[in-house]
């Protein structure tokens, strides 16, 4: 899945410590010494999908423990729950886990699920929960690119965009692939 | 190679000279007088054209504290002007002939904007500049466009006049017509084909500078949000929703920030993405154990 392919390029396996994407999200998240800066990911991820007629919206709660089922217990080592937003007729799946190696596996594993049941375009990004210099942000998946972005929300529908370009920076800095900025679109009401 | 095709061009234009019959010599020395008079009077020209105002260290401690700290880690002296222009556009410039007698300059814009850790980015830069002496190597690079931009406006005068030698070369007139027809077009095509040179070597030294400037700092990346600022890439974010734009199905046909191909050519700064890229690169490559 497009996630899990931009989190580990070509490795299909968590143990490629130094070379995939994720030991470099894991360094900044480890507060890498010459980074300087601190970020962390809290251990909640959603991914946010666009409904359609298909049934597995009609019970999205009811569709993800069918899923849950499907893929087996031992594969999903995340909580799971879904949420209906109204108004751009989208839902989101929350993930929560304090083990960030094992919640971007879980999205991974759920997004192929998902793709397999002919949804892969209703998918629309996976967003992880972090915090920076203890200021809050989220870090933003677009499933369309398999690119990543920051967004730092403020109150009253504001955003930190000064605080964005500082961890676009710092993400690009590690090797993750940054969207242009011209592309970092907001997201409200996000649910974690 | 941007060297050596400068080269070419000098040679091109005495050429020119030669065969125009004019003096080689005498048209150079008036363009080694002209930027003679600009690399002496640099510093008292551009402040008083962009009317920066000299700022002393009581006035402000923070800016001139940070000049000095990061002359003492270049190796050069304080420069010895530190001025601020009253201009919200976030921007800065360093200038003067040497270290000993240079200027650094910023706007109130520059200061407002920018974090102390982007501050000392640009302030990097500038004094890297300095340090690398930019102010004077671009100003006799650019004696051929000087002389050849001087030369143009000498010989399309005397095509208004006549001068191109049809009065007093009576019997070949209509040859020395066209010789001269032929060195006001090697002219201009010299004068442009320098511009673009000069260009090139001065988005080099800008390169440069961003290296020399990073390491002054001890970080890259302060620079790279500096300039991102600095171009009003933070402008472009955009506000709406990505739902909203995925809806409209428009999410595709963004299309990517290309800058003018020719523009880009003529410019004296690379393209901001090349700089941050390259910034970026550097904090990637522990570029730190270089220092």
């Amino acid at each position: 899945m497009r996630l899990f392919k931009t989190l580990f390029k070509k490795s299909n396996s968590l143990q490629s410590d130094e070379s995939d994407i994720l030991s470099a999200i894991l360094r900044i998240t480890n507060q890498d010494a010459h980074a300087k800066k601190d970020i962390n990911l809290l251990g909640t991820a959603t991914l946010l999908l666009n409904i359609t007629e298909h049934p597995f919206f009609t019970d999205i709660n009811s569709s993800l423990k069918e899923l849950v089922k499907e893929l087996f217990m031992p594969t999903i080592r995340t909580p799971l729950r879904g949420l209906k937003s109204d108004i751009y007729k989208s839902c989101w799946i929350i993930f929560e886990n304090t083990n960030n190696r094992k919640m971007v596996a879980d999205i991974n594993s759920v997004s192929s699920y998902i793709a397999n049941l002919g949804l892969g375009n209703n998918m629309t990004a996976a967003i992880f929960k972090g915090t920076i210099k203890n200021r809050s942000f989220y870090w933003i998946c677009n499933y369309r690119t398999s690119k990543f972005y920051p967004l730092a929300p403020l109150a009253n529908d504001m955003r930190d965009n000064e605080l964005e370009m500082e961890i676009g920076n710092l993400l690009v800095s590690t090797g993750i692939p940054l969207e242009p900025h011209e592309n970092w679109y907001s997201l409200s009401d996000i649910p974690i | 190679m941007t060297g050596l095709m400068l080269l070419m061009a000098y040679l091109a234009l005495f050429g020119l000279l030669l065969i125009s019959g004019m003096n080689p010599i005498f048209v150079f020395v008036i363009g080694i007088g002209m930027v003679l008079f600009q690399y002496f009077m640099s510093d008292k020209l551009v402040l008083k054209t962009t009317g920066a105002k000299a700022v002393t260290k009581e006035e402000q401690p923070k800016l001139h504290e940070m000049v000095e700290r990061l002359s003492k880690i270049g190796g050069i002296p304080k420069p010895r002007t530190v001025a601020i222009m009253n201009m919200e556009a976030p921007n800065a410039f360093a200038t003067g002939r040497s270290p000993k007698h240079a200027t650094v300059a910023v706007t109130t814009g520059l200061l407002s904007k920018l974090n102390d850790g982007e501050l000392e980015g640009v302030i990097g830069h500038e004094l890297a500049h300095i340090k690398n002496r930019d102010v004077m190597v671009m100003t006799w690079a650019s004696l051929i466009v000087v002389v050849a931009g001087f030369l143009m406006q000498m010989l399309f005068w005397m095509s208004l006049f006549g001068g191109f030698g049809g009065h007093r070369r009576q019997g070949n007139g209509g040859q020395a017509m066209a010789m001269m027809m032929v060195v006001y077009i090697g002219v201009i095509i010299i004068y442009f084909i320098s511009q673009l040179l000069i260009s090139t070597l001065s988005r080099y030294r800008e390169l440069a500078a961003d290296r020399e400037g990073a390491i002054m700092t001890g970080s890259p990346t302060n620079l790279a949000s500096a300039l991102k600022k600095i171009s009003g890439q933070i402008a472009q974010i955009p506000e709406k929703d990505l739902r909203q734009v995925e809806h409209a199905n428009a999410f595709f046909i963004i299309p990517a920030l290309q800058g003018n191909a020719i523009a880009s050519l003529m410019s004296s700064h690379p393209p901001t993405e090349m700089r941050v890229a390259r910034l970026i690169e550097m904090q990637k490559q522990n570029w730190h154990l270089l220092r």
